[in-house]
């Protein structure tokens, strides 16, 4: 079963596009990190792009573009 | 502190237009949805945007539904279906926000801001949740699934 970093409705997007969530309780993430956010049946890898105002925006992405950002299963 | 909203001018949408959510696990219960995270993720929604709404996406000429599920619910396995209609029935505004083909569903006071901070303070999460449950909708089966290996 996949890890998931960031729950997250990826429906939602922002007026760049970008999805939005929450972000997560004792996790750091600044822009450029890879992580995976969704729900258990809906989650991709994703890049993070901002962390602001306790939301993080990201863009989802392959897992070969995941790869090309370090370890993926330090990620997950 | 919401952020402004891009509300797109758009005429009302006809009832048989088709708006698509994409769909996580099916939860124990067998349902399809899981009311809790909805009602987060419509309260989220205030948070960002100053209004409770779902995400949606809108099948139209420019985004048919093969594109829409190759595209922004490539990563699912399941969507549903409303129809535009079905969710009007149930007292819900369909708010053309962000890009298309981006809507959201909503209950409460319809604005026609072209962009503005949005602000509708009646109506609740659960209410809105309610109201959504309470629409008719499909489930297929996406055939364009992609999923990453974890």
């Amino acid at each position: 079963m996949i890890s998931i970093d960031i729950d997250a409705d990826l429906n939602l997007v922002d007026d760049e596009d970008r999805n939005v969530a929450r972000l997560p309780e004792r996790r750091r993430f600044q822009p450029g990190d890879v992580a995976v956010a969704g729900r258990p049946g809906f989650w991709s890898w994703v890049l993070i792009d901002e962390v602001a105002e306790g939301s993080v925006y990201f863009h989802q992405i392959s897992g070969r573009e995941a790869a090309t950002h370090g370890d993926l299963t330090a990620s997950a | 502190m919401a952020r402004q909203r891009l509300i797109r001018p758009a005429a009302p949408l006809p009832a048989g237009d088709l708006l698509v959510r994409a769909l996580f696990q099916t939860y124990a219960s067998g349902d399809d949805f899981d009311r809790e995270a909805l009602v987060a993720d419509a309260a989220y929604n205030f948070e960002l945007f100053g209004y409770f709404g779902l995400s949606l996406w809108h099948v139209s000429d420019v985004w048919p539904l093969e594109r829409i599920l190759t595209d922004k619910t490539r990563r699912a396995r399941r969507v549903a279906l409303f129809t535009a209609g079905a969710l009007q029935a149930q007292g819900l505004d369909l708010v053309p926000s962000g890009k298309a083909p981006h809507y959201d569903a909503s209950h409460g006071p319809v604005y026609d801001s072209t962009y503005a901070n949005v602000q509708i303070t009646s109506g609740s999460a659960e209410e809105l949740v309610e109201r959504f449950l309470a629409a008719a909708y499909t489930v297929e089966d996406n055939p364009h699934h992609q999923q990453e290996p974890s």
